[in-house]
């Protein structure tokens, strides 16, 4: 998973996240962050979901897991 | 569920583009977000500039345009046709149909089929699809295919999800019998997803009135009324990505042709960058799939496809034939294909109004 701690912050525009920050409050959490999340799932993960299935994710922790329970890998 | 036509053709394309145009620069100073933001979503999304009507301008003022231009330079005789298909989801009035306003603007003779059909982005497909099943009549040999759209004029200014991308426009597409060989066609609807996509108020559920004009807010600093477009943009999104990728393969296997075979891609657009995702996701290379035409021109539904058609392939459209892929997927949801060789066109080109 810290691949996955990397491209979030590559998207976030921050140095490192942490598995407790808390996503939506995050200053660029906006639809255009959520459509290159939901891209980095499909291409790096093979996860096809929608923006209201990740806004129901709270933390970090929480996509890690997500990602982990339907991953291919 | 899919559809095999043969003997049948397109034998012109004209598109006709409000010369009005918008930047996305000055779009985004409406709306509600820090500047550097609207530039990363322009960078990404490829948002520069959209063509859209202004002073009331109307889909049957667009139309009729594009018609009497086809009648003055002699590409199309009057009489000569024998159904009018006019696809839009901006009709002039709730009735009658545009078709009947155009046929009755135009003087067009009796004997006319006239049909309006309400789709969008699939609607170029579902219209040619309308038109070649129309050809079985033995009454009807040459249609005249409108697809239509003035949408900007529902589309909230202060909503960062569509604004940037809506375009207005419309499309002459001339189809008759004589071949080029088989056509192979696929469409899927899915009704339980209609609220993706949906203007709520203006129809008989919710009429029109002081409430539905107000602005709410969407969230995400977006302001829309029910009066206007929502687009639910990451449902979209992931539709498309979820089911246009194996209906192309679903098409081409149905055809018997390879994914190599193809010589273009003309697809509906919604944005550079959705595109560029379809394309990686089907590993074709982007220079068959052009996705030039939003930050060109806008997204006009189902308008887009004649519009990459007659943008990129003009001239290979009308001197020789190639191999084409099309799709388009949109409001109902509906996603469509189709793969047929066109060309030998009599004319491919793009006009502006007025």
């Amino acid at each position: 998973m810290e691949s996955l701690y990397k491209k979030l912050a590559a998207i976030l525009e921050i140095e490192e996240v942490t598995s407790s920050a808390v996503l939506r409050d995050f200053d660029i959490w906006d639809s255009l962050t959520v459509l290159s999340v939901l891209v980095m799932l499909d291409k790096d993960y093979g996860i096809n979901i929608d923006g209201v299935a990740l806004e129901k994710l709270e933390t970090v922790a929480d996509l890690a897991s997500f990602i982990q329970s339907k991953g291919r890998k | 569920m899919n559809f095999y036509f043969s003997n049948k053709k397109i034998s012109g394309m004209l598109v006709v583009l409000p010369a009005n145009e918008r930047k996305f620069v000055d779009d985004m100073k409406t709306f509600n977000f820090p500047e550097a933001r609207s530039l990363k979503l322009k960078e990404v999304m490829g948002y520069d500039k959209h063509r859209v009507v202004t002073n009331g301008t109307c889909s049957s003022d667009l139309a009729v345009a594009g018609m009497q231009h086809l009648f003055d330079e002699k590409l199309l005789g009057r009489d000569d046709f024998d159904a009018l298909i006019v696809v839009s989801q901006s009709s002039d009035h709730i009735l009658p149909p545009t078709s009947n306003v155009i046929q009755g603007r135009l003087n067009l003779k009796q004997d006319l089929f006239c049909i309006d059909v309400n789709q969008g982005c699939a609607g170029f497909i579902v219209g040619l699809m309308q038109a070649f099943m129309m050809l079985e009549q033995s009454s009807i040999r040459r249609i005249v295919l409108i697809n239509v759209d003035v949408l900007s004029t529902r589309v909230s200014p202060k909503d960062r999800n569509s604004y940037p991308l809506i375009g207005d426009g419309a499309s002459i597409t001339v189809v008759e019998e004589g071949g080029m060989g088989e056509i192979f066609a696929n469409l899927k609807m899915d009704g339980t997803s209609r609220d993706a996509l949906i203007i709520p108020a203006g129809g008989f559920r919710i009429p029109t009135s002081s409430k539905t004009a107000v602005l709410e807010d969407a969230g995400d600093n977006n302001f829309r009324a029910k009066d206007h477009l929502r687009m639910d943009g990451s449902a979209v999104f992931n539709f498309v990505q979820v089911h246009v990728p194996p209906m192309i393969e679903s098409l081409l296997e149905f055809a018997k042709v390879t994914s190599n075979e193809v010589d273009y891609y003309a697809f509906h657009q919604p944005n550079r960058f959705m595109l560029q995702k379809l394309a990686d996701k089907m590993q074709v290379p982007y220079e068959k799939m052009p996705n030039n035409i939003v930050e060109n021109f806008g997204n006009s539904s189902g308008v887009t496809i004649p519009t990459v058609l007659a943008y990129n392939l003009q001239n290979e459209l009308l001197d020789g034939s190639r191999r084409i892929c099309l799709a388009g997927f949109g409001v109902g949801l509906t996603w469509a294909s189709m793969y047929m060789r066109m060309g030998n066109m009599s004319f491919c080109n793009i006009i502006n109004y007025p």
